[in-house]
């Protein structure tokens, strides 16, 4: 056997904003606007600002006058100014004085708030100097929204991939390689990802499937437990030629009753955990009968260690 | 049968990995208990679940599914698609109740077995 084993220590990754309402509320009016505004002057015509509707493909030109917003013409306005034939007047005779306008620096709740409750699609936006910096619609929200909807998903999929051994694994199988994980308590976020890079680990090494499978399951029953019942602890896989062993090592607080623990139904799992649909007390049985070994030590107010070893042959129908 | 006839059979939408209709499914598991799935000895199979966590995903890749039915109109969150698509595992939608999507999904010679 080596004397140096290969350790890899896998750190676990920071929590992860993906709830929608938290994305709302930090979002700034100036992160989802357009900046890029058409606007015309009072001098121009209303026929200029049909135009720019077309080529633009929007319904609502500011009009601006030294960088300040002194009124805003609809599609709406240019239709009526179509039918009473007065296309041709001048922007200042036709526009709506008074615009709803809204601060860059405001939460985009907040702005959503403003449009429903003005019932304008779409605001003019002011810097804190009341000057004109961008627009605002419905459409501009949404798109960012699932712009970082899918950034959330990127990003988990960018860890999953890096989740993967960082070396292929030793080609000298005489050697043993250590894989070596934290687990913190009531990180779920993080559940299940040391037995996801054992199990890759095993497939780089031709393991037999079925094998694979076992070992994953039973790890990853072994590595919930101590997330939900223990202060938090450390899973370790060493990969001999022939077998991999797994030691999930906490910090307590220990099984007073091992006996008990192990009986098929038997559960402290809080209601919480059952909701995510563990704690069905089926986790200890199930990894002695995925294992070719077990043990477990543990008492009241102490660690809980438990060992299991699942050989590389497969077993008998 | 494919994931994709199961597909047509629970009406749902693919939320993830189209490229992965055409797999086989030899049986079906159906649990909002992620330790029962855990504990199936089936292969290749069809996870149907109430529940709609990344740990659904992670159980199914770690248990070798062949593809996840979330039932009840429920959508699952934006890490457990990252996940899925890096494990090829296709996310499906139904608003069926996980008993009515079982029962479109009996008698289809779908592997039918005693043990759990
Ligand atoms: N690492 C641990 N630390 C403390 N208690 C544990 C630990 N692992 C298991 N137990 C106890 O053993 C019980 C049975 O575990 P298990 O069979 O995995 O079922 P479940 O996790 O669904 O409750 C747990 O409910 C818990 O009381
Ligand atoms: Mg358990």
């Amino acid at each position: 056997m080596a004397d140096t084993p290969i350790v890899k220590t896998f750190p676990t990754e920071p929590q992860n904003i993906s709830i929608i309402s938290e994305l709302m509320y930090q979002l700034k009016v100036r992160d989802v606007m357009t900046a890029n505004v058409a606007t015309a002057t009072p001098q121009q015509r209303l026929r200029d600002v049909q135009h720019i509707m077309r080529d633009r493909k929007i319904s609502g030109v500011p009009i601006v006058e030294n960088g300040r917003v002194v009124g805003i013409v609809s599609l709406d306005d240019i239709i009526r100014a179509l039918d009473k034939g007065e296309i041709e007047l001048p922007v200042a005779e036709r526009m709506t004085r008074n615009v709803v306008t809204i601060g860059d620096n405001v939460s985009v709740v907040k702005a959503i708030d403003e449009m429903e409750k003005r019932g304008f699609g779409r605001l003019p936006v002011l810097n804190k100097d009341g000057y004109l910096v961008g627009i605002i619609t419905h459409w501009d929200i949404v798109r960012k929204l699932v712009d970082m909807l899918q950034e959330v998903a990127m990003q988990a999929e960018q860890r999953e991939r890096n989740l993967a051994p960082p070396t292929s694994p030793p080609t000298d199988h005489s050697e043993v390689t250590i894989l070596e994980f934290p687990v913190e308590k009531d990180d779920f976020e993080n559940a299940g990802r040391a037995s996801s890079a054992v199990k890759k680990h095993l497939q780089q090494r031709g393991i037999d499937p079925a094998i694979i499978r076992r070992v994953a399951v039973a790890m990853y029953e072994a590595e919930i437990n101590v997330i939900i019942h223990s202060y938090g602890g450390t899973m370790t896989a060493r990969i001999y030629p022939d077998r991999i062993e797994v030691t999930a090592l906490d910090r307590g607080p220990g099984i007073p009753n091992i006996e008990l623990a192990m009986k098929e139904g038997y559960s402290t799992a809080s209601d919480r955990v059952r909701e995510m649909g563990f704690g069905a007390g089926m986790g200890l049985p199930n990894i002695k009968r995925c294992a070719d070994t077990f043990e477990i030590e543990s008492a009241a107010g102490a660690p809980t260690r438990l060992t299991f070893t699942v050989y590389f042959v497969p077993r008998k129908q | 049968m494919t994931v994709r006839e199961c597909m047509q059979r629970l009406e749902a939408e693919v939320v993830v990995g189209d490229e992965w209709l055409d797999r086989k499914v030899e049986s079906v598991a159906a649990s909002d208990l992620l330790s029962d799935v855990l504990a199936t000895h089936k292969h290749n199979f069809l996870l149907l679940t109430g529940l709609s966590t990344p740990q659904v995903v992670r159980t199914a890749e770690l248990m070798g599914s062949v593809g996840i039915v979330f039932c009840r109109g429920k959508y699952p969150p934006q890490d457990a698609i990252g996940m899925a698509k890096v494990h090829g595992i296709p996310l499906l939608c139904t608003r069926l109740q996980m008993f009515e999507a079982c029962c479109r999904l009996a008698g289809l010679g779908l592997e039918q077995d005693s043990t759990p």
